[in-house]
């Protein structure tokens, strides 16, 4: 309850503020995205599995995050940040896509 | 997948857990919703700056630099084309406007002579002279000695009887039957029309023992009258002889 009241607060944020997004970052905040939504359907299905822990979820959201960063800056300073960024979101989809599988089949079992 | 596949009573189990949570949730989900927080608000931004139809603010500082430097390319491709344009406009502006120079002078020049060579009709101020001679006293020397005294006055242009113009070709005979300019018959009354300085051209006629005087000394019969106009005209002009010995000669 708490989470999903988070998740709409910062929807509701973002709607009313409209922060400007700094350049600098604009590069990084997609990949960013998608690392978050990767770390919360890992945690959704490790928590199905009954092996789900706060501190855990919560280190591996931002480190998640960080290090999907890292990875676009790193490629933007060797010249190739345009593919890491593509590799990098390729990587997460597919980890969405089987932690999606699986929550599947603990909820609907199939 | 790796995972093996859970039973149908771990469905179940699967179930109750999330309705546990989500009905009765732990101190923990605090964190949980924080970072939930955070990835909504995230997203809602990129959602909103991928929204905007900016083509160039998502796309990477290389393919940036590289757009740029085509742009500039062809910046500088159009900026010479634009230069060697204006250098031949300015070419062509320079040369008619020169050339239309030349003209004016050449047409200002061209009416000018025109005056003095008795090829154009003119006008200005002036004096027409009006001359009674019932016994055909005027002798051609009385006519030339008027021409000198207006020339000497500065008559810019001199006319008799309406019909002939007095030119640096003009000269004056005389035959029984009375004078002639130009070959052309004058009749009495004679009228002389000339342009010029009014005072000074009357001045020139009436002076003492000037023309005036000279043919009244002749005939006391003759009639001379001289009046200054403000404006006359000259209408008569001269077809200009094609010289046939003279040539034009490099001035030294």
């Amino acid at each position: 309850m708490i989470a999903v009241f988070g998740l709409i607060l910062g929807i509701v944020l973002g709607l009313i503020f409209e922060p400007q997004v700094p350049i600098g970052l604009q590069a990084y905040l997609p990949i960013a995205v998608v690392a978050a939504l990767d770390a919360v359907f890992g945690a959704f299905r490790a928590f199905l599995d009954g092996i789900f822990d706060d501190k855990v979820f919560v280190i591996s959201f931002f480190s998640n995050v960080l290090i999907a960063a890292l990875i676009v800056f790193v490629g933007d300073k060797l010249g190739v940040g345009a593919q890491l960024s593509t590799a990098v979101v390729v990587v997460l989809g597919i980890r969405i896509f089987s932690n999606a599988a699986a929550i599947r089949r603990h909820l609907l079992h199939a | 997948m790796s995972q093996p596949d859970p039973t149908p009573g771990s469905q179940e189990e699967a179930r109750r857990k999330v309705k546990a949570a989500f009905l009765h949730p732990g101190r923990g989900q605090i964190w949980i919703a924080l970072a939930l927080a955070i990835l909504g608000f995230a997203a809602v931004i990129q959602v909103r700056v991928s929204g905007q139809d900016d083509a160039y603010e998502t796309m990477r500082q290389a393919d940036l630099i590289q757009m740029l430097n085509g742009f500039s390319a062809a910046s500088r491709r159009a900026e010479q084309d634009i230069a060697g344009l204006e250098k031949t406009r300015d070419k062509l502006r320079s040369t008619s406007a020169g050339r239309q120079a030349a003209l004016d002078q050449a047409t200002a020049e061209a009416q000018r002579v025109a005056i003095l060579a008795g090829t154009s009709p003119a006008e200005g101020p002036g004096i027409r002279v009006t001359i009674e001679d019932p016994n055909l006293k005027i002798s051609a020397g009385h006519v030339l000695d008027a021409i000198e005294e207006l020339r000497d006055a500065g008559a810019e242009s001199i006319e008799f009887n309406d019909r002939v113009r007095v030119v640096a070709t003009s000269f004056v005979s005389a035959d029984p039957a009375g004078l002639k300019i130009d070959g052309v018959r004058l009749t009495a009354p004679y009228t002389i029309t000339a342009i010029g300085d009014p005072a000074t051209l009357a001045g020139g006629l009436t002076v003492e023992q000037g023309f005036v005087d000279k043919v009244l000394e002749d005939d006391s019969r003759i009639k001379a009258k001289v009046s200054k106009e403000k404006s006359v005209r000259i209408d008569s002009v001269i077809k200009p002889p094609k010289p046939s010995y003279a040539k034009p000669a490099d001035s030294r």
